[in-house]
């Protein structure tokens, strides 16, 4: 049996699965309680640098991801400055129809009048630019978006969780994806980054759920209270 | 109506109610109350939606003018109301206990 047989993929998809890389000594394969504990036992033997490895590839991978399919298509005939991609990134947190609102008539014009405002220099603009947009992909869109005016269908409502969902999912698979790339080209060692990362970002995805759900249920019987 | 007055929205209402009349866009707000982005355009939206202030867009030709029209907001007859009661509200609650304001006398004494 080699080194790494009996991994994280063999313990969440079945010993037969020979999908992803499997990074586990032999002798503790198949043993009582080596389950859900022998796996966060791994995580945390994993080597700091190689976390800092995932992370940066995961936020490349995200970023590349999500620019790719949503931002610049949209972007492209207006302006490719980071400030203003990362703005348009706020598109994931809101609905269309309040996107049009919030993004075209209020955030851009006021970015691009940061953008352009001569009082500054161009480096202080730019940093200036990046802080106003980060802002507002960081909860300020979303905050900005339950004060907006037009309430979203209930329908429409259930759609934008599940579609945020679908987001965390297709980042979680781009990442590992590229991270297990990485992997098969550089060999030994790698392979922690492409389980780690996987559990680590599913990890959060689950936890983000659980907390939009419990905020939702609550806040009905938050309302009810007030007068 | 009531409104809920927090610091940061003090700070924007003041805005308004030092200058009545005038019309305010985003960035000069910003500027102006050194609240960030993502506190002050929820804040925005919040006072909008209840009235005390209105938004409106910019007319001009965006080509013409070589960039997107902005949106002003004024702060409405009920909201210069509204605003002046809430921040006197909000001064009545974070005064010192037993200090008045005098005029002419700053806290040093002189």
């Amino acid at each position: 049996m080699s080194k790494f047989q009996g991994g994280v993929a063999d313990r969440l998809l079945g010993s037969g699965y020979s999908g992803m890389p499997q990074f586990v000594d032999s002798e503790h394969a198949g043993q009582p309680g080596a389950g859900l504990l022998g796996l966060l036992h791994e995580l945390a033997a994993v080597p700091v640098s190689e976390w800092i490895v995932a992370l940066v590839c995961a936020v490349i991978a995200a970023i590349a991801y999500e620019l790719t399919i949503k931002v610049l298509k949209g972007t492209k005939q207006v302006t490719l400055m980071l400030p203003v991609l990362l703005l348009r990134l706020t598109r994931l947190t809101t609905s269309r129809q309040k996107f049009r609102l919030l993004y075209e008539r209020q955030w851009y014009p006021d970015l691009h009048n940061l953008l352009t405002d001569t009082h500054h220099t161009a480096f202080a603009r730019y940093l200036k630019g990046l802080q106003f947009s980060l802002a507002l992909v960081l909860g300020g869109a979303i905050r900005a978006a339950r004060q907006t005016q037009t309430p979203a269908q209930p329908t429409r409502r259930r759609f934008e969780r599940l579609r945020s969902w679908t987001v965390l999912t297709n980042i979680t698979t781009a990442s590992v994806s590229l991270v297990h790339t990485v992997a098969k080209e550089t060999g030994v060692g790698i392979p922690y980054i492409v389980g780690g990362l996987g559990v680590a970002v599913s990890f959060c995805g689950f936890g983000i759920g659980v907390v939009i759900w419990l905020r939702d249920r609550r806040r009905p019987q938050q309302r009810k209270q007030q007068p | 109506m009531k409104i809920k007055v927090t610091m940061a929205t003090a700070k924007v209402l003041r805005l308004f109610v030092e200058e009545p009349t005038a019309e305010r866009y985003g960035w000069e707000i910003m500027q102006a109350t050194a609240l960030g982005s993502g506190s002050l355009y929820p804040i925005l939206a919040r006072l909008e939606r209840e009235g005390v202030i209105a938004g409106a867009q910019e007319d001009i030709d965006p080509k013409a003018e070589g960039r997107p029209a902005r949106r002003f907001y004024t702060i409405t007859g009920e909201g210069l109301r509204i605003a002046r009661q809430a921040l006197a509200e909000l001064h009545e609650i974070t005064r010192v206990p037993g200090t008045t304001w005098q005029p002419g006398l700053s806290p040093q004494g002189g």
